[in-house]
């Protein structure tokens, strides 16, 4: 029942005494009046912008967030008014709901945005009116689009991980040519070897001069004929191995084998086996020449290097039924031109138009508007019709196009937009890190200040720098040092964490020499590593400085020098090194660090390792020890 | 040359009637209504000031031109119930969709609109609405008895007779629509008339007066109660 007709419900009411006298029966009992002492306005502050409305039109609608009880956990005492949080602009439609019954979709707003508002308020996007419902389910299909391919992404490139067996490494490389070097090479070679097969089919049937003692031209192919045996069977063999090797890889080989890949692959190579195989045998040999032929679909391997050969037969297979649909009106046109212009030069002598099939020939050249001229009607009867003919050809043909190209175009661009998504995501993500990572060092600088304190009381003060909004982050971080307290581990750097990974075999090498010198040796940091009542994995710590080649000796300057207080997020690398412990002074470690769940492949921009950090702790860089 | 001429001027006959009609519909929704005072309509009907805001407020949203014609009556009276379409289906050799009936609610409300609109002006104002409301839910008890009498008394000659009556009445069947338990039996509603006419049809001369009426109502104790129902529905 629409909202609005609530308020005719007293009316409606009223209106059912005709029935009254009419019943034979007593009426039930009305139900109670609540008490409705609560008329009148309400008043809804979204962040700031204020709205207000009748307390009737809210309850409307039980079931939402605004028309159930549930609005009064969002009521404030103090201004005595409900104060949401919110967008303003999105509200405004989400009220105009309820005050009009129809729920329309802004254009402008994102639809992520819009959704989120109405699942906070309680409404269901069904009830969008059919104004904007088809286009809200546009965007919203978009959308959705847009967040697979996102993911998809992302699938492909988490494959990474080091426990992935030969196999899997294998077939990635085949998919992927640009996650390794040999996969690329791989790639290239095999796309030059096509190329170099298509060419040496085309050049081997030109004519390449005259034998010493023939008179009639040969063609290259057979003048050289074992040359281009050679190559041929050099190509074969390469095409071969290829296809074994990707049979071989293949995670699931019947679909493999079923795929369009796979089978232009195998029409590929078949004739060159084919050939071998029935050599010399006369009847078979037409046979054998018509095989050659489809040597011409190793062009269609080209395929795998070219996306844009894939989008374009995409959109033919998915223009399939515009397709039928101009080959039937073709096939229709035709026959009745071919028909029409058989009887109208049946009267001409010496006319070519021998037969119907025949006028076909002509039809078609003339539909197409090529006119070869081979055959041409002489009587004025014929005249007419094939000028009517090649008009209306042209028509035909021109209106099933614009809807491929239209197909065409989507596709493309859709795959455009993947490829350009796939560009920005590295930066994003490695801007994204950088933000982040902020956060995490956050945390270990807290732990810094937090040993600090149970080190050195007079330091305890200068050490915890006032930060913005102390309390959250204080209770946050000791949050997450509960963690690390329950399951007995630490949080480390994503690059330790990668380095430990990397270099497991020479972290066992390094001698646990205890040199504290700060000046450093590279090595000079794994030692100490007598962790304060803590275990921690022996790997990342003690590898910390091995993975950090390039940066150590910026380590033992920064261990020295105080560093400049800024505001700015460090990149990960910084982060890294000013929670590494630097001075080799105290027997304990803080050397913790927070390791991220990204994805391993991008590193963060920030190679700048010596830039700012977001503290100023020279205390820290004093007395933090290895 | 006669051709061209002939399809331009046929154009131009064509497009005069379907602008007329335009403009016809245009003059219609620009009808604006505005009700007399507040305060007067407070000293006419049995109502608050604050009652009779409430009620133009519902009034204003559903019809915002301030006056309520037939269809938009049936409409809004049809959202109350839901179930009283028949969709006509005919199949007789070949199949013959007739558009779903709106709920048949609007029979009843047909009548309803004409009880309300007492002017017979064909659409309800404000005033109209009020005052009927005044009537049915704050009058005395002869007044909604006479209020009453009015909705059945269809051709408004002063006498309720059979025919009348069983329109009426199958009016509220159809207010029920198909499911029901029990099943509707096509002649409930005439079974109905002859027990309303039995009862209310005091010297059996096979219509009903007003005081005819009157009387039978007020010695029935059920109906007495039910008219007492909607007092409090605002």
């Amino acid at each position: 029942m629409a909202a609005g007709v609530a308020a005719w419900l007293p009316f409606a009411r009223a209106a059912a005494i005709g029935w009254m006298p009419v019943a034979g029966a007593p009426m039930p009992v009305p139900p109670k009046e609540k008490n409705r002492g609560q008329e009148g306005l309400i008043m809804l502050n979204v962040s700031g912008t204020k709205f207000q409305t009748w307390r009737d039109t809210l309850e409307r609608y039980p079931d939402t967030l605004l028309g159930s009880t549930e609005r009064d956990f969002f009521f404030h005492e103090d201004s005595n008014e409900y104060f949401f949080d919110r967008d303003p602009d999105i509200f405004r439609h989400i009220l105009n709901f309820y005050r009009t019954g129809k729920l329309h979709y802004p254009r402008q707003e994102c639809i992520s945005a819009y959704d989120e508002e109405l699942a906070f308020f309680g409404i269901i996007p069904e009830i969008i009116g059919d104004c904007c419902y088809e286009d809200y389910k546009d965007r919203r299909r978009e959308n959705q689009e847009r967040i697979q391919d996102d993911e998809e992404m992302d699938q492909t490139n988490d494959l990474v991980s080091a426990d992935m067996s030969f196999r899997e490494t294998m077939w990635r490389a085949f998919e992927n040519p640009h996650t390794s070097t040999m996969a690329l090479v791989f790639y290239y070679v095999t796309g030059f070897f096509i190329a170099v097969s298509v060419l040496a089919n085309v050049v081997e049937t030109v004519p390449c001069g005259t034998l010493p003692n023939r008179v009639k031209e040969v063609s290259c192919g057979d003048r050289y004929a074992l040359a281009f045996f050679c190559l041929d069977t050099a190509c074969v063999m390469i095409f071969t191995v290829e296809y074994l090797l990707r049979l071989l890889a293949a995670p699931s080989r019947y679909k493999f084998v079923k795929s369009v890949m796979s089978i232009i692959d195998v029409v590929a190579i078949m004739p060159y086996y084919i050939g071998l195989v029935m050599t010399d045998n006369e009847d078979v040999s037409g046979a054998f020449v018509t095989l050659r032929v489809f040597r011409v679909f190793r062009i269609f391997k080209f395929s795998r290097h070219s996306a844009g050969l894939r989008i374009l037969g995409y959109t033919l297979k998915s223009c399939a039924s515009e397709l039928g649909f101009l080959l039937f009106s073709l096939t229709m046109a035709i026959i009745i031109f071919a028909t029409v212009m058989f009887y109208a030069e049946k009267g001409s002598s010496a006319s070519k138009f021998t037969s119907i099939p025949a006028a076909f020939w002509y039809t078609i050249v003339t539909m197409t508007t090529l006119g070869y001229g081979d055959m041409v009607p002489k009587t004025i009867m014929g005249k007419i019709f094939g000028s009517i003919c090649s008009l209306s050809g042209v028509l035909v043909i021109a209106l099933p196009v614009p809807v491929i190209v239209s197909n065409f175009s989507r596709i493309y661009h859709q795959s455009q937009r993947a490829e350009k998504r796939r560009a920005q995501k590295k930066t994003r993500l490695a801007r994204i890190l950088a933000v982040k990572s902020g956060g995490a060092n956050a945390y270990l600088q807290y732990k810094q200040s937090r040993l600090l304190i149970e080190l050195d009381e007079e330091e305890a003060g200068q050490a915890l720098v006032c930060k913005t909004n102390p309390n959250f982050e204080e209770h946050h971080h000791h949050l997450l040092h509960c963690l690390e307290k329950t399951t007995n581990h630490e949080f480390v750097d994503e690059k330790t964490y990668e380095a430990s990974c990397r270099d497991v075999t020479l972290v066992k090498q390094v001698s646990r020499s205890s040199s504290i010198s700060s000046s450093s040796s590279p090595h000079g940091f794994t030692s100490c590593c007598a962790r304060r009542k803590r275990k921690t994995f022996n790997v990342p710590n003690s590898n910390m400085s091995v993975g950090l080649h390039g940066s150590i000796q910026e380590l033992s300057t920064i261990q020295i020098r105080e560093r400049p207080l800024t505001n700015s997020r460090s990149s990960l690398n910084a982060k890294f090194e000013e929670t590494v412990p630097l001075n080799c002074d105290q027997p304990y470690i803080t050397a913790a660090v927070i390791s991220m769940p990204t994805p391993p492949g991008t590193t963060p921009e920030g190679d700048d390792s010596s830039s700012s950090t977001n503290y100023s702790q020279a205390n820290i860089v004093r007395v933090s020890a290895l | 040359m006669g051709a061209v001429v002939g399809t331009l001027t046929m154009q131009t006959k064509q497009r005069r009637p379907s602008r007329d009609k335009a403009d016809d519909d245009l003059e219609m929704t620009m009808v604006c209504h505005r009700p007399e005072g507040l305060d007067q309509l407070e000293a006419q009907t049995n109502f608050s000031k604050r009652e009779l805001q409430v009620l133009y407020r519902g009034f204003k949203n559903e019809c915002p031109s301030g006056v309520v014609n037939e269809e938009t009556f049936k409409q809004i009276y049809s959202q109350f119930f839901p179930h009283g379409g028949k969709e006509r289906l005919c199949v007789y050799g070949s199949v013959v969709f007739l558009p779903p009936v709106l709920t048949n609610a609007s029979t009843y409300a047909h009548f309803l609109f004409n009880a309300f609109d007492s002017a017979h002006t064909g659409s309800i104002k404000f005033e109209d609405f009020v005052t009927a409301l005044s009537i049915l839910l704050r009058g005395s008890v002869t007044e909604k008895l006479q209020w009453t009498f009015n909705l059945y008394d269809i051709n408004r000659d002063g006498y309720i007779n059979k025919e009348e009556m069983t329109d009426i009445v199958r009016a509220i069947y159809d207010m029920m629509g198909k499911y029901t338990y029990p099943v509707l039996k096509t002649d409930a509603p005439k079974q109905h008339v002859d027990a309303f006419f039995q009862k209310m049809d005091k010297n059996r001369d096979g219509v009903v007066t007003l005081d005819e009426f009157i009387l039978s109502c007020q010695e029935d104790e059920n109906i007495m109660r039910s008219l007492q129902l909607f007092e409090n529905v605002i």
